[in-house]
């Protein structure tokens, strides 16, 4: 067995292994605690078998909310890249642009989504409204990672390249892209991220009956601890997941870069 | 190295101490309570709008944390983590909370019926109702109750969706919804805009239902049932004042609410507070029994349904409290 396979097998152990300390923490409070509003495991896992087989109060399967939020993060995070990319790629070789607009660009960033609900309601219309709350959240993340990488692209490249008579669209191409393409993935991985943190915020506005947040929030109606509980670890895992795919295409991606490593 | 020590714990007793909330202590002379009620639910809860405004727990030596919620459901989630003592709200989150095992108790009424349906031009009959969307407050409340009682009677499937009150006569505008169920005045509200127009009042739905109720902590009413009774009498006081003087209370509704004064008149046509505020308990129990069928309330929490409508309406408080006036 190698080093590198060994290392995997330690990594995955410890991190059954964890899972297993916090089930066991988990376990040993909800006895203690003997409460409705801390459940144990087992109820937990109950409610989430009747959420598969039956639905939640109104029949509406755990299925369906899954795939309306995932329909919703994917909208909203698509826009955040499509626009986030091109503006922070465009920003951040015009950095005296930058600068002179950053009085509308910066004090937007701090504004939580949360707080551009009213006017989401009053201006936007069903699923653009999530999108657009979404959007708010992974945005910000792509944007500014993508901005701060271009003003680090390495200007001993660049030039190199000028010595040589590139033109600049060349430069774009061949030097700052490839160098901010890793940096700019951390960001979409980080507004990922966020983008999920916005689904319970956006799928408050209501109107809609599907939606892993509107679960939780009906349930919340009912003070039902286990389902509200399913639907945290649902977003919880299903997180997680995107995470890790998103990881390993990173790695696949930019595999250039752990190819020259010193050990 | 031990200073470090010494300063990791000092700040994680300090943020210990700023996450459960450092309170100052209550002035030994007050007894402090912390009363949660509905956002504009003045027409609901006319008594409760009047202690506060008039300041009537005040001058009987209350230092009092008033809290507003959106609905009934957010504030039964603050009772139940034991941040409320006492509470006006819709019967049906009370009932659902306790059918959740959290001690809470209905002293007496705040009104009955009160909620209308409002629906855009072209629907006209309940059987139109067939396919469409009303928005309601959310899943635990009367309104959405009253919506699927309509489904049933008339064999029909209503789609809901939960929303903000206030929000409902703009989605109603925008056409996001056919149609909605709220508590007056915001079905007056939107006829008065032009919306839609009023299908259903709850008096057709369900006459004399019980709407809001007031409520406080049962353990409270064991522990502490002098308190009880000293709010309950200034809620009777308050109730009272209300019969009595409708026109001010009417001013002081469409200040609280900033609507015109024609539509909360319009709106208070639907409203009933009985006087004394004594709970309707057969429309009591009627909805626990739908919020079992609905699957709101697990069937298995409730062994005997008269056990369970007598230990969530206990209302010797208010008898006493009627005797002694």
């Amino acid at each position: 067995m190698t080093e590198k396979r060994k290392e995997l097998f330690k990594t995955v152990g410890y991190n059954i292994l964890s899972l297993i300390v916090v089930g066991i923490l988990w376990t040993l409070f909800s006895h203690w605690q003997h409460s409705p509003f801390f459940p144990t495991l087992t109820t937990i896992w109950k409610a989430f078998v009747g959420l598969v087989q039956y639905g939640d109060v109104e029949h509406i399967g755990l299925g369906a909310h899954i795939w309306a939020s995932l329909v919703r993060i994917f909208a909203g995070f698509a826009a955040a890249c499509l626009l986030g990319i091109p503006l922070g790629l465009a920003l951040g070789l015009k950095p005296k642009f930058y600068n002179r607009t950053r009085a509308i660009l910066e004090p937007v960033r701090f504004i939580p989504p949360i707080a551009w609900i009213p006017m989401a309601i009053v201006l936007l219309v069903g699923f653009s409204r999530y999108v657009f709350l979404i959007w708010l959240g992974a945005f910000f993340p792509v944007f500014i990672t993508t901005l701060l990488s271009v003003t680090r692209v390495n200007p001993v490249h660049i030039n190199v390249a000028k010595v040589f008579g590139a033109p600049r669209w060349y430069i774009i191409r061949k030097i700052v892209i490839p160098s901010v393409l890793p940096d700019i993935a951390t960001g979409m991985r980080v507004g990922l991220g966020i983008a999920w943190m916005c689904i319970v915020a956006a799928e408050m506005i209501g109107g809609e009956m599907v939606g892993v947040g509107r679960l939780i929030l009906k349930y919340a109606e009912l003070i039902r601890m286990p389902e509200i509980i399913v639907g945290m670890l649902v977003i919880g895992v299903i997180g997680f997941f995107m995470n890790e795919v998103f990881i390993v295409v990173e790695r696949w991606v930019f595999r250039w870069r752990s190819e020259v490593s010193i050990d | 190295m031990r200073r470090t020590t010494k300063w990791t714990v000092l700040a994680i007793a300090a943020s210990f101490l700023l996450i459960s909330g450092f309170q100052s202590p209550a002035n030994g002379q007050e007894k402090e309570i912390r009363f949660g009620y509905l956002v504009a639910d003045q027409l609901h809860s006319p008594g409760v709008m009047i202690m506060k405004e008039k300041k009537m727990l005040e001058a009987e030596g209350f230092k009092v944390a008033w809290r507003e919620f959106l609905a009934g459901s957010y504030l039964m989630q603050d009772f139940a983590s034991g941040q409320i003592d006492f509470g006006s709200l819709g019967a049906v989150p009370v009932l659902i909370t306790r059918g959740q095992g959290v001690d809470v108790v209905i002293l007496g009424s705040a009104n009955t019926e009160g909620s209308s349906i409002v629906v855009k031009e072209s629907i006209k009959t309940a059987k139109d109702l067939d396919g469409k969307s009303l928005g309601t407050p959310g899943i635990g409340s009367i309104q959405d109750a009253l919506v699927d009682m309509v489904a049933r009677k008339e064999n029909i499937k209503i789609f809901h969706k939960h929303m903000k009150v206030s929000d409902m006569p703009l989605f109603l505008q925008k056409g996001e919804i056919d149609g909605f169920i709220a508590w007056a005045p915001h079905p007056a509200r939107a006829v008065d805009l032009g919306y839609g127009h009023e299908l259903f009042t709850s008096n057709d739905l369900l006459p004399d239902h019980q709407c809001c109720v007031l409520v406080t902590k049962g353990a409270m009413l064991k522990n502490d049932p002098e308190t009880v009774k000293k709010v309950m009498k200034v809620y009777i006081r308050a109730c009272e004042w209300y019969q009595a003087n409708r026109d001010e209370a009417i001013a002081m509704m469409v200040q609280k609410t900033g609507m015109k004064e024609d539509v909360i008149r319009m709106a208070l046509k639907t409203v009933k507070n009985p006087f004394p505020p004594r709970c309707n308990v057969p429309s009591i129990k009627f909805q626990a029994e739908g919020l079992v069928e609905g699957g709101k309330i697990q069937k298995d929490v409730i062994a005997n349904m008269d056990d369970f409508i007598k230990q969530v309406y206990q209302p010797e408080i208010l008898e006493t409290s009627l005797e002694k006036k």
